[in-house]
């Protein structure tokens, strides 16, 4: 399965006083297996984009194809086939108890009671929440992190072949953020993976390719070590670069002669080392 | 001074209840940061709303500058002293646009029309929303909102600020920005409690209080859990990749203290 978006543009409350254009020409391919992520600072037009991606948000202007297939017409409902985890969890959660929530999707894909709680008894371990404690609870009543857990497990539980998620790992701990880097390996096998993060670092060494979008435009779509080599794109996408490179350019800037830049502390490590004793 | 004194809390549901807190004492002092970590459900949400006296402890109490916060005659009194940022913006939401919104909280105080424009239009501007002032609130983006919310708590100028995962949906630079003016408000006097995921803000606190299961397992400075692997493992907590590297540097003899979790900090080390 691809996705495809080609000369998409668009702006919210067009010919009004608060038109705002948030993605001003955005040529972009999704191929099935690859895991995207897409950067970009507040108000960049990134959730847009997904948006516009999921067949949820017509654009003003361009196309959107899935395998070919135009997508187009005031849809507001995910295509089927792909799995669109929302920005604010609290928009994907309405049933009475969180097993009733995840089993839904399931359900309305024509599978069996029994099929459906199997799947979501998968989903919710996955992300963490155990059928036991969380199942019968009300979505309503879950912490911020659980909620989100939640959402996740929802769409999981379609085993979509397309899954497309904003800002997973926000408001997440420590464990929460290891099970969706999982997900997201496992998923992009059979998948294609589009994550939009200001996470930066929890998916730039896994990823295929990133996509930097400044003010509604692309300003960089490669490898993911391409940028690492060239963290000076993120400033140009009005962005501050994560911790880890930016301490390796900092260190740059101070004199040492670094080979390389590296996402791994062992190895970033291991090359300042040899700059300094180069140095010396 | 906030004070929570043995401090337990259970929500009530259809199915039972839900223990959330247990047995927790702390402070919170003016001028004093504390940054707040806990694993998802660790009951950090919990703490911030029983410090407002929006929840009411099951036992034990919460005391804010001698007031009880069960004390029904001074709820407002309590409520004016502790200003409370949601972790979801969605739900701080009050008005119909962007300006009004912000000026809601200081209108009810009282606060007169012209100095509160000033208050709105600083507020905006601190958080980066000039020029959205007349959008409506539910068109803006995430992280947006967040930053409503946190222009909102700014404006009403509180002596104790509560900010529950105040920078979750932020880019690396807003959270950055909010990390300073955290810092610049400590600094005037305000009492700042700030709730995050990320360990690193940790780093900028006077104090930082870890929660697992809804008890206490950490109260204490920044440099001492840092220091502590085994102790951040059973807080659920691990060091960011800039942490990790300071500890390979470490390891390989340079000198970096282990509340090092900038770049800059990691750097000038070198
Ligand atoms: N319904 C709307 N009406 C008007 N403007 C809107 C609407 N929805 C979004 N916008 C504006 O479009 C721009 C892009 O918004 P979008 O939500 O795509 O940003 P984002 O990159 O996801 O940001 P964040 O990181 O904060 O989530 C923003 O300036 C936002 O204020
Ligand atoms: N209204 C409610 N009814 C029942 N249980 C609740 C309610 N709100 C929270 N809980 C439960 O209380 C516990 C503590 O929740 P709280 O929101 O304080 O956690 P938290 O530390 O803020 O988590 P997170 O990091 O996910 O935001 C959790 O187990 C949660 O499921
Ligand atoms: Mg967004
Ligand atoms: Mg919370």
């Amino acid at each position: 399965m691809s996705l495809t978006l080609a000369g998409v543009r668009h702006t919210y409350a067009a010919g009004t006083a608060f038109a705002t254009d948030a993605l001003a020409g955005v040529d972009l391919s999704f191929e099935p297996g690859e895991l995207v992520l897409v950067l970009g600072a507040t108000g960049s037009g990134k959730s847009t984009l997904l948006r516009v991606a999921a067949g949820l948000l017509t654009p003003l202007s361009g196309s959107v194809e899935i395998d070919g297939r135009s997508v187009d017409g005031p849809l507001a409902v995910v295509e089927p086939g792909v799995g669109f985890v929302f920005q604010s969890p609290e928009m994907q959660l309405f049933a009475e108890t969180v097993e009733a929530d995840v089993r839904f999707g399931p359900l309305n894909q024509g599978l069996t009671e029994d099929e459906a709680h199997h799947r979501a008894t998968r989903a919710l371990e996955a992300v963490g929440l155990g059928a036991e404690e969380f199942g019968s609870r009300s979505p309503f009543t879950l912490s911020g992190g659980e909620a989100r857990r939640a959402a996740i497990a929802g769409v999981l539980a379609m085993d979509p072949g397309y899954l497309l998620l904003d800002e997973p790992t926000a408001g997440l701990d420590v464990e929460g953020r290891e099970a969706v880097r999982e997900i997201v390996a496992r998923s992009r096998r059979r998948a294609g993976v589009v994550v939009v993060t200001h996470d930066a670092e929890e998916f730039l060494g896994s990823a295929d390719r990133v996509i930097l979008l400044c003010a509604g435009r692309v300003t960089f779509d490669g490898p993911a070590d391409e940028l690492v080599q060239s963290p000076e794109r993120f400033a140009e996408a009005g962005l501050k670069a994560p911790e880890m490179l930016l301490a390796q350019m900092l260190a740059r800037d101070a004199g040492l002669k670094l080979a390389r830049l590296s996402l791994d502390p062992a190895e970033a490590a291991l090359l300042i080392a040899r700059a300094r004793e180069g140095a010396r | 001074m906030i004070e929570f004194i043995d401090v337990a809390y259970e929500y009530r549901t259809a199915g039972g209840s839900v223990p959330a807190l247990r047995g927790v004492s702390t402070t919170l002092a003016p001028g004093e940061l504390v940054t707040v970590l806990g694993p998802n459900g660790s009951g950090k949400s919990t703490l911030a709303r029983l410090a407002n006296g929006l929840l009411h402890p099951s036992e034990g109490r919460v005391v804010v500058d001698t007031i009880d916060s069960t004390d029904a005659a001074r709820v407002w009194d309590v409520r004016s002293r502790v200003g409370l940022v949601f972790q979801n913006p969605d739900n701080q939401i009050v008005a119909t646009t962007v300006e009004e919104d912000v000026a809601f909280g200081p209108e009810n105080l009282g606060v007169e029309r012209e100095s509160m424009h000033q208050r709105v239009r600083n507020a905006l501007a601190t958080v980066g929303l000039s020029g959205l002032e007349q959008r409506e609130p539910h068109t803006l983006s995430g992280g947006q909102k967040q930053r409503l919310a946190i222009a909102g708590a700014l404006a009403l100028a509180p002596a104790y600020l509560v900010l529950d995962e105040p920078t979750a949906m932020l880019d690396l630079q807003g959270r950055a920005d909010v990390i300073d003016v955290l810092g610049r408000l400590r600094d005037a006097g305000t009492g700042i409690m700030h709730i995050t995921h990320h360990l690193a803000d940790a780093a900028a606190a006077d104090r930082v209080l870890v929660l697992t299961g809804g008890s206490v397992v950490y109260d204490g400075v920044p440099a001492t859990l840092l220091a502590d692997t085994r102790l951040m493992q059973r807080c659920g907590l691990t060091l960011p990749p800039v942490g990790r590297l300071a500890e390979e540097l470490r390891a390989a003899g340079v000198d970096v203290p282990p509340d090092a979790l900038t770049a800059e900090s990691v750097v000038a080390a070198l």
